[in-house]
């Protein structure tokens, strides 16, 4: 569909180096499809990719979902400008929606969504900001609706970086999932672990009322 | 104007060129290095940049004059593995009877010339910003790898480095000291082929596959620096320095791995293990034994080797 080296070459012209983002993007790209289908995810629902960079998984959900069901939301612009990019160079047959955004502005869209993706999100953002983008979902997602995401726990010696070497983030530092837990009752809805692996991180799932 | 006002006049003003002493200035603004990105990642580029005369020839000249001339065992260990390599070791050399010299400075260590230390830490700064780092990534031992700026004297030699890809060992893996397609190498030219050395000097296989030497195929000069593509195929062939010459000399800027502190032994002073003759005697003699014995034929053999040697 879309091959590496058409990737890095693509990344260049956006003056972004092939880092582990690109060097894994097929990889992780069918890790989450994978994943989703897993706990649901059918042709006909509707999905919402937070922090979709690149359409790293919007170029293999987008010809998967039906026409238009795909929104992908990244708060770094160069991203969401490269996923066109890739998007035009993969031929996706069917629509999507992109759209750049740093404070979690999923109604932009004008959906109510089945499901929802944060793939290596949270470990780029704070707990307040964590706590911030599962509450803008509430107000976005069906009911019945799932939000898989990948975490990580712990508190590591280095808790603010610089994305790209540019960006400042700050790295989510939890003792437990037991975080994931507690917001899950704080905002009315339901965590679980399902049994999926991920190459590098851990699983959660929540689930809207 | 006094750096107060310069300070006010920051303040006040959205002058751009006021605003130099500002975080993002003097990180290198990312916009300036697209042009820079797109010809070492892309496809269509070199997989390489040249800054000529990153350093001028006064500098150039310091250098020069610096590590020809000191005293290795006064100011470093003897370099016997990277695994001396760790946040509390030395810095160390390596010497041969041609006058061949490496001198692998790290630069948490006080250095020999702040001249190099410094110029060093530019380069690898500049770096970081091209791959897409933090500006000061790696350069101290706090995230596994830190900085080491090699200096390297090739004087005489057949092929100092065979053809190699670094960050390559195992390509798609998840380990990034095995596969990372963003890793870029420095080398900052000290010498200039012809003038200081013969020979053929630093190949290297630019993104299209062709295959180019550094000071004949790419014209560089000493106080030129290039940053490559370290996925790219390279080697060091062929170099050879006349008495008087200077040899091919040049600094590279590998970030080590930081291994956990041992104690250092020096193995000039260490009896020498049994050459690889003996060994192989020795290991061929073992050999023999254990399939004798298998075969139970041990004991005749024994006997048979008295009888021959008349003990």
């Amino acid at each position: 569909m879309i091959t590496s080296a058409t990737i890095v070459d693509a990344a260049a012209d956006h003056n972004l180096v092939p880092s582990e983002y690109f060097a894994h993007f097929e990889r992780f790209g069918l890790w989450q499809l994978d994943a989703l289908r897993q706990v649901g995810l059918m042709p006909h629902h509707s999905l919402l990719d937070v922090g979709c960079g690149a359409m790293r998984l919007g170029i293999y959900a987008v010809p998967y979902l039906s026409d238009g069901l795909y929104c992908g939301v990244d708060a770094f612009e160069k991203y969401i400008e490269l996923g066109e990019d890739l998007a035009r160079l993969a031929h996706l047959p069917k629509r999507y929606h992109l759209l750049a955004c740093e404070d979690f502005c999923f109604e932009r869209f004008g959906v109510r969504f089945d499901f929802a993706i944060a793939q290596s999100v949270f470990t780029h953002l704070s707990v307040a900001d964590t706590r911030r983008c599962i509450a803008a979902t509430k107000k976005v997602m069906q009911p019945g609706a799932r939000f898989l995401f990948t975490y990580l726990v712990g508190v590591p010696p280095t808790v603010g970086f610089l994305y790209a070497g540019v960006k400042p983030m700050r790295r989510l530092t939890i003792e437990s999932d037991r975080f994931f837990a507690d917001i899950a009752a704080e905002f009315g809805l339901t965590f679980e672990v399902p049994p999926i692996s991920h190459p590098t991180q851990q699983v959660g799932l929540f689930k809207y009322p | 104007m006094s750096p107060l006002s310069l300070t006010d006049r920051q303040a006040s003003s959205n002058d751009a060129e006021l605003r130099r002493f500002s975080f993002e200035y003097l990180a290198i603004p990312d916009e300036d290095l697209a042009r820079l990105r797109k010809e070492l990642y892309h496809s269509s580029g070199a997989g390489y940049v040249i800054f000529p005369r990153f350093l001028d020839q006064d500098t150039v000249r310091h250098i020069q004059s610096i590590w020809p001339n000191i005293d290795p065992a006064r100011t470093h260990k003897v370099f016997w593995s990277k695994l001396d390599m760790s946040a509390a070791c030395s810095d160390f050399y390596t010497a041969d009877i041609h006058g061949n010299r490496n001198f692998y400075n790290f630069v948490f260590n006080t250095p020999v010339d702040e001249v190099t230390w410094t110029a060093s830490i530019f380069v690898h700064m500049l770096r970081n910003r091209l791959s897409g780092r933090p500006p000061f990534a790696e350069t101290f031992p706090v995230s596994g790898r830190a900085l080491s700026y090699r200096v390297v004297i090739t004087r005489v030699s057949k092929s100092w480095v065979k053809p190699h890809r670094d960050y390559m060992q195992e390509p798609g893996s998840l380990d990034r000291n095995k596969y990372d397609l963003s890793r870029l190498q420095a080398t900052l030219f000290l010498s200039e082929k012809g003038h200081d050395y013969t020979g053929t000097g630093l190949r290297f296989e630019r993104n299209d596959g062709r295959s180019v030497v550094f000071g004949t195929d790419v014209p560089v000069k000493a106080g030129d620096l290039v940053i490559w593509r370290y996925n790219n195929l390279h080697s060091i062939e062929e170099v050879d320095a006349a008495d008087g010459q200077l040899g091919f000399m040049r600094i590279i800027y590998p970030p080590e791995i930081m291994h956990p502190p041992r104690p250092y032994v020096d193995q000039s002073v260490v009896p020498a293990p049994p050459s690889l003759s003996v060994r192989a005697k020795t290991a061929g003699k073992r050999m023999a034994k254990a399939t004798l014995d298998r075969l139970g034929l041990l004991q005749i053999a024994k006997q048979l080797l008295i009888r021959t040697r008349g003990k």
